[in-house]
C-alpha cells in the first residue's frame, strides 16, 4: 500500500530515545522519493489515457494525497532529527560526541555548523561589548563564586585571572560561577551541596 | 512543554494517528487503483459488499466524492462509548487504541452520523481520566503498570507532570540555583557504560 515505507522510517525515529539520533536512513529516503516519482508518472499516464471529463478522479486524488503525505512524512523525519540536533547544541555544546556525528548525514553536519555560527554571531551582537553568552546562567545565579568538587582528573584549567589550576579527582575548589557552569554541565565538576 | 502535546504538521503522533486503519466498503466502483483491485477481487465471488481496511487518510480522500462508507472503529463504537461513559478509569486505552484522543478527534471531524457522540465521549473520557493520571504521576513511585494503560497524549502529560513534581521536590529540599550536569550528557554516559558492560 502507499506510504508504508515512509511510515517505517518514522517508526524507526519514534522508537529511538528522544535524546538520541538514530543513523540517517539514506536508502529508506531514496525509496520513498522513487515511490513519489512513480506515483507522479502514474497520474500523468491516467490523465493521458482517459479523455477529458472522464477522468477517474478518485484514483488521481488518492495518488496525489499519497504524494502529499509522503512529502509531509519525509519533512517530519528531517525536522524531528534537526530538533534533536538543535537541543544537543544547547545541552552538550558545539562539539558533538563522535558516535552522534557518525549518525548524521552530510547536510545535517553542514546545518549544525551553520547553526553554531549563527548562534555565536547572534550572541556577539547582544549584551554589552563582549556579547552575552545565552548558555550561561540557565538558572538564576545566587552568588558570583561557587564551591565545586572535581569528579575526574581533568588536568589543567586556566582561570580568568591567568592562574593555572590542576583539577584532581575528589578535591574541592572555589571557582567563579561562569567558569564552573560549563564544566558542571559536562559532568567534570559537581556543585557542593550545603 | 505545550508544543509536545498539540498536533502540528510535523508531529509524528498526528501522522501515526492518521495511519490507523478503519474497516470500510465502497459504494461506487473505483478504477485505476492498483492495490485495491487485488484486495477487492479476491472476495468478490461470494460477498456482495466486500469490507476492507484502509488507513484514515485514504478514507478522507474517498469521502470527498462520497464513494465510501465506514463504521466507527471498535474503540469508538456504541459498546465502547457505553463503557467509557460508565467508568473511563478502568479502560486500558493504550491497548484499545494507541492514539485514542488524536484519532478520535480526526474521526469526529468527518461527516458521520455518530461524530457528535464520539466528540462528546472523547472530552468526557479525558476529563474523567485526568484526575487519576495526575494522581498517579505525583504520588506513586513505581508507576509502570499504570503508565502502560495510558494513551499517547496522556503519557506526555504524565511525564511532564512527573518532571514538574520532581522539580518541586528538589526546590523544597535543596532550594534553587543548583547547577547540574546536563540530562543529555548523563543519559549518554549511562548508555556508554551499559554498552561497555555488554561488550565485556
Amino acid at each position: 500500500m502507499y506510504c508504508d515505507k515512509v511510515i517505517e522510517l518514522l517508526k524507526e525515529l519514534e522508537r529511538s530515545r528522544e535524546d538520541t539520533i538514530p543513523p540517517y536512513n539514506n536508502d529508506g529516503i531514496n525509496q520513498v522519493l522513487s515511490e513519489m516519482k512513480t506515483l507522479d508518472t502514474e497520474i500523468i499516464d491516467i490523465v493521458r489515457k482517459n479523455e477529458k471529463g472522464n477522468w477517474p478522479t478518485n484514483a488521481i486524488r488518492l495518488r496525489r494525497a499519497a504524494i502529499e503525505r509522503n512529502k509531509r512524512c519525509l519533512m517530519t523525519y528531517i525536522w524531528t532529527r534537526l530538533q534533536r540536533l538543535k537541543e544537543m547544541r544547547w545541552e552538550i555544546g558545539a562539539i558533538l560526541p563522535s558516535d552522534v556525528r557518525q549518525n548524521l548525514s552530510q547536510s545535517e553536519i553542514e546545518w549544525f555548523n551553520n547553526y553554531c555560527k549563527s548562534l555565536v554571531s547572534y550572541m556577539k551582537t547582544i549584551g554589552s561589548d563582549t556579547g552575552l553568552n545565552l548558555i550561561e546562567d540557565t538558572k538564576p545565579p545566587k552568588s558570583l563564586y561557587t564551591e565545586v568538587r572535581s569528579l575526574v582528573d581533568a588536568g589543567k584549567l586556566e582561570l580568568e585571572s591567568g592562574e593555572v589550576l590542576i583539577l584532581r579527582k575528589n578535591s574541592q575548589y572555589m571557582l567563579s560561577r561562569s567558569q564552573a557552569e560549563p564544566l558542571i554541565r559536562q559532568g567534570v565538576l559537581e556543585q557542593v551541596k550545603h | 512543554m505545550y508544543r509536545h502535546v498539540k498536533p502540528h504538521y510535523f508531529s509524528i503522533d498526528a501522522i501515526m494517528a492518521a495511519q490507523e486503519k478503519i474497516a470500510c466498503r465502497f459504494t461506487k466502483k473505483i478504477e485505476c487503483v492498483g492495490f485495491l483491485d487485488s484486495l477487492i477481487s479476491e472476495k468478490e465471488d461470494g460477498e456482495s459488499d466486500p469490507k476492507i481496511e484502509l488507513p484514515f487518510w485514504m478514507i478522507k480522500v474517498f469521502l470527498i466524492e462520497k464513494s465510501i462508507q465506514f463504521d466507527m472503529p471498535k474503540a469508538y463504537n456504541e459498546i465502547y462509548r457505553g463503557v467509557l461513559t460508565a467508568d473511563a478509569n478502568v479502560v486500558d486505552l493504550f491497548k484499545l487504541c494507541k492514539h485514542f484522543y488524536l484519532f478520535g478527534k480526526f474521526l469526529s471531524q468527518l461527516e458521520h452520523r455518530e461524530a457528535y457522540e464520539v466528540r462528546r465521549v472523547l472530552i468526557q473520557t479525558f476529563v474523567d481520566r485526568f484526575k487519576q493520571t495526575m494522581d498517579w504521576a505525583q504520588n506513586i513511585d513505581d508507576n509502570q503498570p499504570c503508565f502502560n494503560r495510558l494513551d499517547c497524549l496522556e503519557r506526555k502529560i504524565f511525564n511532564d507532570a512527573r518532571v514538574a513534581q520532581q522539580q518541586l521536590n528538589t526546590y523544597l529540599t535543596e532550594g534553587s540555583g543548583q547547577m547540574e550536569i546536563a540530562a543529555m550528557i548523563l543519559n549518554y554516559r549511562k548508555r556508554k557504560m551499559h554498552e561497555n558492560c555488554v561488550k565485556e
